[in-house]
């Protein structure tokens, strides 16, 4: 971040920086940064342009939120939180983004690294034939129309019935992984038409499937809870959304809010944030497209898990339940839904956002993108870069009061896709990364160049930023051993 | 030169630019711009061939939609391209239309060098001018 903008930032209390909104003509609230000091400093200028055009949207409450990973995408910045009054506020396809529900997912297993280890190229290569990845990349399952239209309505619950996954795991899934306002006939025939082959795919870009080793516990007693018992044990972390489906959904909807915008007299600083009021016909029915799209991703991801359970139990002979392949959590990081979170009655509590005030009840739309919710007890999975390593991390009551129940969603990116291709090939990487004794198969050489790691923030300092502003607090580290990329 | 992408846009997404001695030229080079995202075009096949016609209120308006329209056959169809010939048009109402014929074939990804895969078009920073030079210039960000 440029110099002279960088001192207009005030650190409000350890680890939360504001940009009051008499900085700018048209910011409703402050825009305010999760971070530490120094990835305060390293936050690029254009992410933080975005997050101040949030803090210009209608209805907007309490500040306009970054976290510490945050990154320059479109409309609103990657790591963008934004919480918007249901009466005079907006939802914005570009506060969510076009993979909507992109989310990450982890299992457990009972096996070591010293059982795995020599059998991580099996087990990656079946998760390669398994798991399909890249571009267009349709899967194995063949869905009728109303068979798809269930998916939309029952999300992960739909897979469970059919049998790819346990009962027990749609209680590890946000909202139980289905929300309820998800309406099929809110969803174009070219959503369906791009999605409805793609149930059970990975996609490419960042996203992943990979098995992990434990590292670091940071909390014994709730990583025993949540099935981390040692280090050294086996885990499989899932990355990905609701593919082609949920891309057309926001496209779909970006298309028609832009020319709809001016029956509402909403203006925005920039074309990707369109959005409509939260109470108009539209913005009730993008709402219950946006869930449709949110159900398939989680019944996509139940898919994926059900997939490395079935690849584990055929490379060890073992069933996936005696390995133990429980579900830790899922956790949507993409995506916007109406949460209810105590406020500080009075306008001038903006510099006491944690002490005790007199507070009220509010229900809001909040924005989550590129940002995960951080409920106290509710697990929160950091996806890191495919080099450095990815945490396990445990909500907050902080983040209720400061972040409206956020967090980060990974480490971040640095450096452009461009760039890095530039500075890396694929398979030099590939052969770098074996070196270091990960195994990786992936459906791209240059799509593998692309999310090196050192294309990425640090993600240990991204938890120390998100631990300092207790928005949530680290449970376990880890490291991993094999991945498939699309 | 017919299109390239930008390092310093956009850190998670894919900027690029494309250029043309006309619109015709114009669509037909961002639409290449965007299949070589997804796919080393010299890996492509023209084996199959598929006519799209499209109509937009406004020139920006159609690039965006012949582009969606690109992203949208890759998953629907798994065919990507790496011919394309447009024809835009100026229609009356200020509307513009382009009829376009695309070459390509189906996703395999044994025999294709895959790149990779376009979500999305986006409307941050989205730009189509003449430049002074008379060349035909578009800006477009891909969410990927």
């Amino acid at each position: 971040m440029d110099a002279k903008f960088l001192s207009e930032f005030k650190e409000i209390e350890k680890g939360i920086w504001d940009l009051p909104k008499s900085y700018k003509l048209g910011m409703r609230v402050p825009l305010r940064i999760v971070a530490t000091e120094k990835l305060l400093k390293e936050m690029d200028d254009g992410a933080v342009q975005q997050g101040i055009n949030v803090s210009q949207l209608p209805g907007i409450v309490g500040a306009s939120l970054m976290m510490p990973d945050a990154h320059w995408g479109y409309g609103f910045p990657i790591g963008g939180v934004a919480a918007f009054d249901l009466k005079t506020g907006i939802l914005s396809p570009g506060g969510i983004g076009f993979d909507i529900n992109c989310g990450m997912r982890l299992l457990t297993t009972n096996l070591t690294e010293e059982e795995v280890r020599p059998r991580i190229v099996q087990i990656v290569n079946e998760l390669f034939d398994a798991v399909p990845t890249g571009v267009g990349g349709s899967g194995i399952i063949r869905l009728s129309k109303k068979e798809f239209k269930d998916v939309m309505v029952k999300g992960a619950a739909w897979a469970v019935e059919k049998g790819l996954g346990w009962k027990e795991d749609v209680l590890h899934i946000e909202e139980e992984g289905s929300i309820k306002e998800a309406d099929p006939e809110a969803v174009s025939d070219r959503a369906i038409a791009r999605g409805i082959n793609q149930l059970g795919t990975l996609g490419s870009g960042n996203h992943y499937l990979e098995v992990q080793k434990v590292e670091t516990i940071f909390d014994q007693n709730l990583a025993d809870e949540l099935g981390i018992l040692q280090r050294g044990q086996v885990v499989v972390m899932i990355h990905c959304g609701s593919r082609g489906f949920g891309h057309q959904v926001g496209t779909d909807y970006l298309n028609t809010f832009e020319p709809a915008m001016k029956k509402y007299a909403i203006i925005v600083p920039d074309r990707q944030l369109a959005c409509m009021p939260i109470s108009s016909p539209e913005g009730k029915e993008y709402f219950a497209a946006m869930a449709a799209a949110a159900n398939n991703a989680f019944c996509n991801r139940q898919v994926i898990a059900h997939k490395v359970r079935e690849v584990f139990a055929h490379v060890f002979g073992k069933s996936a339940e005696d390995l133990e392949m429980d579900l830790v959590y899922d956790v949507a990081h993409n995506i916007a839904k109406v949460e209810k979170f105590q406020i500080p009655n009075s306008k001038s509590q903006i510099n006491s956002i944690s002490k005790k005030s007199k507070t009220k009840t509010v229900e809001v739309m909040v924005h989550r993108k590129g940002a995960s919710r951080s409920y106290p007890n509710q697990p929160v999975i950091l996806g890191g870069s495919m080099e450095t390593g990815s945490y396990l991390l445990m909500g907050t009551e902080g983040a209720m009061q400061k972040t409206f129940g956020s967090t980060a969603h990974g480490s971040g990116r640095t450096m452009s896709r461009t760039q890095a291709k530039r500075e890396v090939r694929g398979e030099d990487l590939q052969k770098k990364m074996k070196k270091h004794g990960i195994y990786v198969k992936s459906a791209s050489f240059s799509g593998l160049a692309e999310e090196a790691g050192f294309a990425y923030k640090d993600i240990n300092e991204v938890v120390t930023a998100l631990s300092t502003a207790d928005t949530s607090q680290p449970v376990a580290s880890f490291k991993p051993l094999g991945n498939i990329k699309g | 030169m017919k299109y390239r992408f930008l390092p310093n846009i956009a850190t998670a997404d894919l900027a690029f630019e494309a250029f043309g001695r006309d619109y015709n030229e114009l669509f037909e080079n961002a639409g290449l711009a965007l299949e070589s995202a997804m796919v080393d075009l010299i890996s492509l096949k023209a084996r199959e061939v598929k006519e799209i016609k499209l109509e937009g209120e406004n020139l920006e308006a159609l690039l965006s939609s012949f582009l969606e329209e690109l992203v949208f056959i890759k998953d629907s169809e798994q065919l990507l391209f790496n011919n394309i010939l447009c024809d835009v048009k100026q229609m009356g109402g200020g509307r513009w239309r382009v009829d376009a014929k695309l070459g390509g074939e189906k996703i395999d990804r044994k025999k294709h060098k895959l790149g990779v895969d376009v979500k999305a078009v986006t409307k941050h920073l989205f730009k189509i001018e003449v430049r002074p030079d008379k060349t035909y210039h578009c800006q477009v960000i891909l969410d990927v």
